[in-house]
C-alpha cells in the first residue's frame, strides 16, 4: 500500500515575489481594511489573516492575474465574516459597530468615520472602494463577489449609501459628493 | 467631477492618512502561511519520515447472534471470550453483516505536537459498498466493488491500486486497505487483531439493531527514510 507524500518546501522564487507583494499590499490595502473595519487593529488583524490565506494560494493567485484584486476581495469578504464570527462572543468591552449620531462629535474626520460606521458593511465597501480605492463599478462588484457582484447592485447599494451619508453628516462640504461620477 | 476631486474621495483619502501605517510584518505573514500551507497539505497526503501513528478504532459490527468463538477455537466451559476471540467470530460474521467505523490517528513526531486525524464510516460487505469520511469536513472516500474513489472537487478514482486506499493518511504500507472494508472485512479486523490490542467494550441496541463494539490500538511506524532537505522550522 503506496504512501503519497507532497513536499511542502517553499519555492525561493515563489517566496520571493510573493514577499515583495505583500510589501506594496500592506501600504496599499491596510487603509481601506481601517475603512472597512473603522478600527485599526482589526484592520491589521483581518489584513493579514488574508495575506496568511493568499500565501497558500499564492502560485495559483499569481499566475491567474491580479492579486490585488483577489486580496480586495478577501478583505471584503473577511471583514463580513469576521463579524459573523465575533458576534458570537461575548465582548462586553467592544464598541458598537455603528455610530451614534447624535452623540457623535463635531470633529469632521470622526464624523465621517462614525458615519462610514453607521452604514451597512457592503454598502461601506461600496462607497470605500469607489470613492478611496477609486475602483469602477465593474471592479467593485468583482470586489464584493458572485452572489452580489453586479453592476446594478453596486450602483444601488451606491445610491443607497451616498443617501445615508448626506442624513448623517453635517453641510460640512461632505454631504454633498458634487457630480460624483457613478 | 472624477473620484480623486470628490469631496468625499478627498475626504476618505484624509481619513486613511491620519493613520500611521506599521511595516509590513513580512516574515509572521511568511511563517504562518507556511504552517497554514502545511497544515493543509497534511490533511490530504502523509507527511514525513520518523512519524509514529498510534491508531485506535472503534468498530461496530450489527447482528443478532451472540459472539461464538471461531472454528477451531478450543473454549472451556470456564474459559471467558477473550476480545480477540470475540473479534476473530466478528470478522467472520462481518462479511455478512453491514458495520459502521470511527477511526483515529494519533500522530506523534519528533520535535512536535502530535496530530489527530478522525475518520468515520460505514461498509456493506455483502454489496461492497462503503465510504469514509474524514479527516477533514469535506474529503471523503467511496469503496464500490474493487475500485476507490476520492472527492477532490469532483469525484476522482483513486489512482494505483485499489487495495492501496490507506485508512487514514499514515497508514503503514501493506498493512491496511479501506477498501477491504467493504470487499473483505474479514481479513481486515484478522490484521488488526495481529497488529495490536482488540479491546471487547460491549453490545448496545437488542434484537437486529444489536450492535457490538470493539476498539483497538496498534503503534504503526513509518519505515525510515533518507534524510532530505526541508525548509528551516518555523
Amino acid at each position: 500500500m503506496a504512501v503519497s507524500e507532497t513536499t511542502t518546501r517553499a519555492s525561493p522564487l515563489s517566496d520571493a515575489a510573493y514577499t515583495a507583494f505583500v510589501e506594496v499590499a500592506w501600504d496599499r490595502h491596510l487603509r481601506v481594511a481601517t475603512l472597512l473595519t473603522g478600527d485599526a487593529h482589526r484592520a491589521e488583524e483581518l489584513l493579514q489573516d488574508c495575506l496568511v490565506e493568499l500565501y497558500v494560494r499564492w502560485p495559483r493567485v499569481s499566475k491567474s492575474g491580479d492579486p490585488h484584486a483577489y486580496l480586495r476581495r478577501m478583505l471584503v469578504n473577511g471583514n463580513v465574516s469576521w463579524w459573523r464570527r465575533r458576534r458570537r462572543e461575548l465582548l462586553t468591552a467592544e464598541t458598537p459597530d455603528r455610530a451614534d449620531p447624535l452623540s457623535a462629535p463635531r470633529e469632521p474626520h470622526e464624523e465621517l468615520r462614525r458615519a462610514l460606521l453607521a452604514l451597512p458593511r457592503q454598502q461601506r465597501a461600496v462607497v470605500v472602494l469607489r470613492h478611496f480605492d477609486d475602483l469602477t463599478e465593474k471592479a467593485v462588484a468583482a470586489a464584493l463577489g458572485c452572489t452580489v457582484g453586479t453592476v446594478g447592485t453596486v450602483k444601488s447599494q451606491h445610491f443607497r449609501a451616498m443617501a445615508r451619508l448626506r442624513e448623517l453628516l453635517h453641510p460640512v462640504g461632505l454631504d454633498e459628493p458634487k457630480e460624483a461620477a457613478l | 467631477m472624477s473620484m480623486e476631486q470628490d469631496p468625499l474621495s478627498v475626504a476618505l483619502r484624509d481619513l486613511a492618512d491620519r493613520q500611521t501605517v506599521p511595516a509590513a510584518p513580512v516574515e509572521q505573514v511568511l511563517r504562518r502561511g507556511r504552517r497554514a500551507k502545511r497544515v493543509r497539505a497534511a490533511g490530504l497526503t502523509a507527511v514525513g519520515a520518523a512519524a509514529a501513528a498510534v491508531v485506535a478504532g472503534a468498530l461496530g459490527i450489527g447482528g443478532a447472534a451472540p459472539p461464538e468463538p471461531a472454528p477451531g477455537v478450543a473454549v472451556s466451559s470456564e474459559a471467558v471470550l477473550t476480545p480477540t476471540m470475540r473479534l476473530a467470530a466478528a470478522a467472520d460474521r462481518t462479511a455478512r453483516n453491514t458495520f459502521r467505523l470511527k477511526w483515529t490517528y494519533v500522530i506523534s513526531q519528533r520535535g512536535g505536537a502530535d496530530a489527530k486525524e478522525i475518520y468515520v464510516g460505514a461498509f456493506d460487505p455483502v454489496h461492497r459498498r462503503g465510504y469514509l469520511n474524514g479527516p477533514v469536513s469535506g474529503m471523503t472516500q467511496r469503496f464500490i466493488g474493487d475500485d476507490a474513489y476520492v472527492w477532490r472537487g469532483k469525484w476522482q478514482k483513486r489512482p494505483g491500486r485499489p487495495t492501496d486506499a490507506a485508512v487514514g493518511t499514515y497508514g503503514a504500507p501493506g498493512q491496511l486497505s479501506a477498501l477491504e472494508l467493504s470487499t473483505a472485512p474479514g481479513t481486515f479486523l484478522k490484521k488488526l487483531q495481529a497488529l495490536g490490542k482488540v479491546t471487547y467494550v460491549g453490545r448496545s441496541g437488542s434484537g437486529g439493531a444489536a450492535v457490538e463494539r470493539y476498539s483497538f490500538t496498534y503503534a504503526n511506524r513509518a519505515r525510515p527514510r533518507r534524510a532530505r532537505s526541508r525548509s528551516p522550522p518555523t
